[in-house]
């Protein structure tokens, strides 16, 4: 029973010195072999395989999509239609962040892009009308996540492949819970923006509303593009990411004539090492996991989980606290590709259902983006409206809580994410 | 002269993940346009594009190694004044250099040994020996990358900046946002105004 | 002290794969007084088949049950074994798979691909399931998007008959099959039915074109730093745990066939198979005797079956 020790203790060790989390999995995983004499030859095919796989090629071509549609005028144009669209109303122009976030969302499948995208545009809009800067940066990274619940969703692309699901699947489940942490934010926004006295934005011109949506049709069609191509069966998630990719260079270059060569090349080079960092990381996240695997850990939780309670709310509750406090320090897709061969079984032994867990997983991540001290979102909401990551945090606590609130919802009633897979026969 | 070719040297793994990358996406489309309006696939097309992405991920890791991208857990690290934090970090990249020491050997050895033993690939029908080349070429590269940021950083004291940071001027200009009187702050603005 | 090895399979253990090696497992402890220990690992716990095979030859793994596909790979002269309407018959797939061929497949495995051959299952025909018509003619057939595991010779045949065949990964073929970006796939009754594909497909047609047969392997590495005793206990229960296999195919395939129909699907059986077995003998065999060993290596095969 050494291997687990050497395995966690050397983990903990590298990531305490500040070894990439690649190493921090990989070398520990090869210290274990060594430790016990045993050839880690393994690791040169777990290399090859972990990688060598048609779903997850579905990762570089949405990172691809995203940074594209950057370039190509198509993000700047939905964010627009949804500040027209809320501005004027109550809560105003926090109110436009959150759907400029949910629109954002259903083109693009990261968090920070959502957040780049959106506080860009809606940080300033907001800070002019009178939101604090940090409130104003604390809302579009909260609301920046929900562009990894509402599909397409890398994390979720990286959870499907981990846990062997349908990446169709998930993204159908991940729909209404997106709309609910969506409406949750919205609440937190209205209440917090009537105590502040953040009013509502001027009220557009009549016709505004008409020509944000005959300029961005286009935009609004990317989406449509994207999931409608996906559900009716025409493409695999990987197929529907390549065919976005060639969707944006078309309206990027012959539509909206925004595209430039020096974006299109600054894509592809972004492209490059996020793809290169985070699938090195599934290569040693595979490797740590057969570890675990060989010894049996996932058992072992899942036995002591139950000694301690027969509840199923209750573990619910342990595993949920569990998430969001490795989301606090840990990279996202590394979260899921490190937990999932570990939690996956447990949670499938006490009959919770694989979709219904990589709705939770991945909402747990979506928190994580706007808890401190790694929280990618808020790193870009900080440089964009320029104040700390610490009055960022404190804004983004009530955020946050409603998160977990409608987290811990989603987890008792799986209904909310499997509702619509299984009437559409999934 | 002398200094394009060695930018182009420090940027060979970028270039040619963007020619892998761009080779990958257009056959996936090509595979897709055929299917849907030809009702016809090419055998061996997944395949290949399988193949480049593969040698794309790991030609791109070393890339990232190149420009400093490969996350770490620095919270408590970025406390520290910069020079001990750089050499905490440079002692954790020994480790890695070790990992990606032993793996070029192994992979060697798993190379010779499917040499001995061909195993073909299925569609395309080439030996996988040869594709797994990939990986004594790539995790060399990464030390030779690491070796090279660390070099930069301690002695040349030069300072990587977060790529995870947004690069706000090239943000602003791809969404056409007017920046400077919103961002700057307030009392910027009234100076600038004053004046 | 026991010595334990590790078998890794790639299905689960309610699969025929997983009856064989669990039948293996037993046979093994039994004989050896519980001297040798054997662990399982089902559901790719240890990799895909691929990478097992691999790590078996390595020695990094003991034990793998993988289907034939993914040895040919690296053995091609084992892809007599996948070529098109070979077998007849459960008999056919015994009488290829013991004896002087069983002793010639076992050679060949170690000397090319660096494992022994300890025992096999028998899974069945890969008969053809589609969501668009009843498949009863070649003329059905036509045009039909069929999904097939990455095999150039499976590929050749659906070519051969008029199909669309599309390779594409197992892990995907469900979905695929769901939202109709294939019409159809091919397996034997225990997988379509443990896969519930009676949930997305509606025919079910008897093409008796490949009986698939997956081997038990031991790496020779592992193989040869045990000793004679040992040996002899592992090839006897592999021996003895195949004939199981046999036994639980022919009971369970009927039973995953009566699941089927009760699920809705409809069975057929092929009017005209001769012209399907003269298109694979003219059309497809003639292109793979150079790489399975020559024409006259394979003529000895079928007339040793026949
Ligand atoms: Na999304
Ligand atoms: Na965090």
């Amino acid at each position: 029973m050494t291997a687990p020790f050497i395995l966690f203790g050397m983990f903990a060790f590298l990531l305490f010195i500040g070894a990439p989390i690649v190493v921090a999995l990989g070398a520990s995983a090869m210290t274990v072999y060594l430790a016990a004499g045993d050839d880690f030859v393994s690791m040169v095919q777990i290399a090859w395989n972990a990688v060598d796989s048609f779903p997850i090629m579905a990762l570089p071509a949405f990172i691809l999509s995203g940074a594209l549609m950057q370039s190509a005028g198509i993000s700047r144009r939905l964010v627009h239609i949804a500040e027209v669209l809320a501005g004027p109303m109550a809560g105003g122009l926090g109110f436009s962040a959150i759907l400029a976030s949910m629109f954002f969302g259903a083109i693009s499948g990261s968090g920070p892009a959502t957040t780049a995208a959106v506080g860009m545009l809606m940080i300033p809009a907001m800070v002019n009308r009178g939101y604090s800067k940090s409130y104003s940066a604390a809302l579009t990274a909260s609301s920046g996540g929900l562009g990894v619940v509402i599909p397409p969703s890398i994390p979720m692309v990286i959870y499907g492949v981990t846990a062997s699901e349908s990446i169709t699947k998930l993204f159908l489940a991940g729909i209404f819970p997106g709309i609910l942490l969506a409406g949750g934010l919205m609440i937190a926004n209205y209440m917090i923006s009537r105590r502040n006295g953040y009013g509502a934005a001027e009220a557009h011109p009549p016709g505004t509303l008409r020509k944000a949506c005959r300029e961005g049709i286009w935009a609004i069609m990317a989406p449509v593009v994207i999931l409608g191509g996906i559900y009716s069966g025409l493409f695999t998630p990987t197929e529907a990411a390549v065919v976005s990719v060639f969707y944006t260079l078309f309206v990027g270059f012959f539509i909206h004539k925004e595209l430039r060569w020096d974006g299109f090349k600054e894509s592809l080079n972004a492209t490059t090492w996020l793809t290169g960092r985070v699938l090195i990381v599934m290569f040693a996240a595979t490797a740590f996991g057969r570890i675990l695997v060989e010894n049996d850990i996932p058992t072992l939780i899942a036995s002591s989980l139950l000694e301690l309670t027969g509840s199923l709310s209750l573990i619910w509750i342990i595993v949920i606290a569990f998430l969001i406090f490795v989301g606090m320090f840990l990279e996202t897709l590394a979260t899921i590709m490190i937990v999932t061969p570990v939690l996956l079984p447990v949670m499938v032994s006490l009959g919770v259902d694989p979709i219904h867990f990589g709705i939770i997983l991945v909402c747990c991540c979506e928190i994580g983006f706007s808890t401190p001290p790694l929280g990618e979102n808020m790193f870009i909401g900080s440089s964009i409206a320029k104040v700390s990551i610490e009055e960022i945090s404190v804004k983004a606590l009530p955020f946050v809580a409603v998160e977990i609130l409608i987290v811990v919802l989603l987890a008792f009633v799986p209904e909310i994410s499997l509702w619509l897979p299984s009437i559409l026969g999934y | 002269m002398k200094s394009r070719v060695i930018g182009l040297l420090d940027h060979a793994e970028n270039y040619l993940c963007q020619l892998l990358l761009s080779a990958f996406v257009i056959l996936l489309f090509f595979q897709v346009i055929l299917r849907v309006f030809f009702n016809y696939g090419i055998p061996w097309s997944e395949e290949l594009a399988r193949f480049a992405f593969v040698w794309f991920v790991f030609l791109g890791a070393s890339y990232a190694a190149r420009v400093s991208a490969h996350n770490r857990v620095t919270f408590h690290l970025r406390k520290m004044p910069e020079k001990v934090r750089n050499s905490i970090e440079c002692f954790a990249d020994m480790f890695w250099i070790v990992f990606n020491t032993l793996m070029t050997i192994k992979s060697i050895e798993v190379i010779e040994s499917m040499m001995e033993f061909t195993f073909y690939s299925p569609a395309l029908d080439w030996s996988m020996a040869f594709l797994y080349m990939i990986f004594p070429i790539s995790f060399t590269l990464t030390s030779i990358r690491i070796i090279q940021v660390n070099y930069l950083k301690l002695v040349k004291g030069v300072k990587f900046d977060d790529v995870d940071e947004p690069d706000l001027e090239q943000l602003a200009s791809e969404l056409k946002v007017e920046r400077t009187p919103v961002y700057d702050e307030p009392s910027t603005i009234s100076s600038a105004s004053k004046g | 002290e026991a010595k334990t090895l590790k078998l890794g399979l790639g299905d689960p253990l309610e699969s025929d794969q997983g009856a064989l090696a669990s039948r293996f497992k037993e046979l093994v402890e039994y004989y050896s007084n519980g001297d040798i220990k054997v662990t399982l690992y089902p559901n790719g716990a240890l990799g895909g088949e691929t990478e097992m095979v691999q790590n078996t030859r390595l020695g990094s793994l003991d034990v793998a049950s993988v289907a034939i596909g993914n040895i040919t790979p690296f053995s091609k002269e084992l892809g007599v074994l996948t070529m098109p309407y070979l077998m007849k018959n459960h008999s056919d797939a015994v009488k290829l798979t013991t004896g002087e061929l069983g002793d010639r497949w076992n050679k060949i495995a170690q000397e090319k691909v660096g494992v022994n051959i300890l025992g096999w299952t028998y899974s069945n025909f890969r008969y053809l399931t589609n969501s668009k018509q009843p498949v009863k003619n070649l003329s059905d057939v036509q045009g039909l998007k069929v999904r097939i595991p990455q095999d150039p010779i499976m590929l050749a045949t659906w070519e051969a008959w008029g199909a669309n065949p599309i390779p594409m990964a197992w892990s995907e073929t469900f979905t695929a099959l769901q939202q109709g970006v294939v019409d159809g796939q091919d397996n034997p009754y225990i997988v379509n039915n443990t896969m519930k594909f009676y949930e997305v497909q509606d025919y079910l047609t008897e093409v008796h074109h490949m009986y698939s047969l997956q081997p038990l392997l031991i790496g020779n590495k592992t193989f040869a730093k045990m000793s004679d005793e040992e040996r002899s206990i592992l090839t006897r229960a592999g021996l003895e745990a195949q004939q199981y296999a046999l036994m639980f195919q022919v009971l369970e395939a009927g039973k995953a066939r009566d699941n089927l129909v009760a699920n809705g699907m409809e069975v057929f059986e092929l009017e005209d198979e001769e012209k399907w077995i003269e298109l694979a003998r003219e059309k497809v065999w003639p292109k793979f005797y150079d790489s399975i060993g020559g024409k006259d290596n394979f003529d000895k095969v079928l007339e040793q079956i026949n």
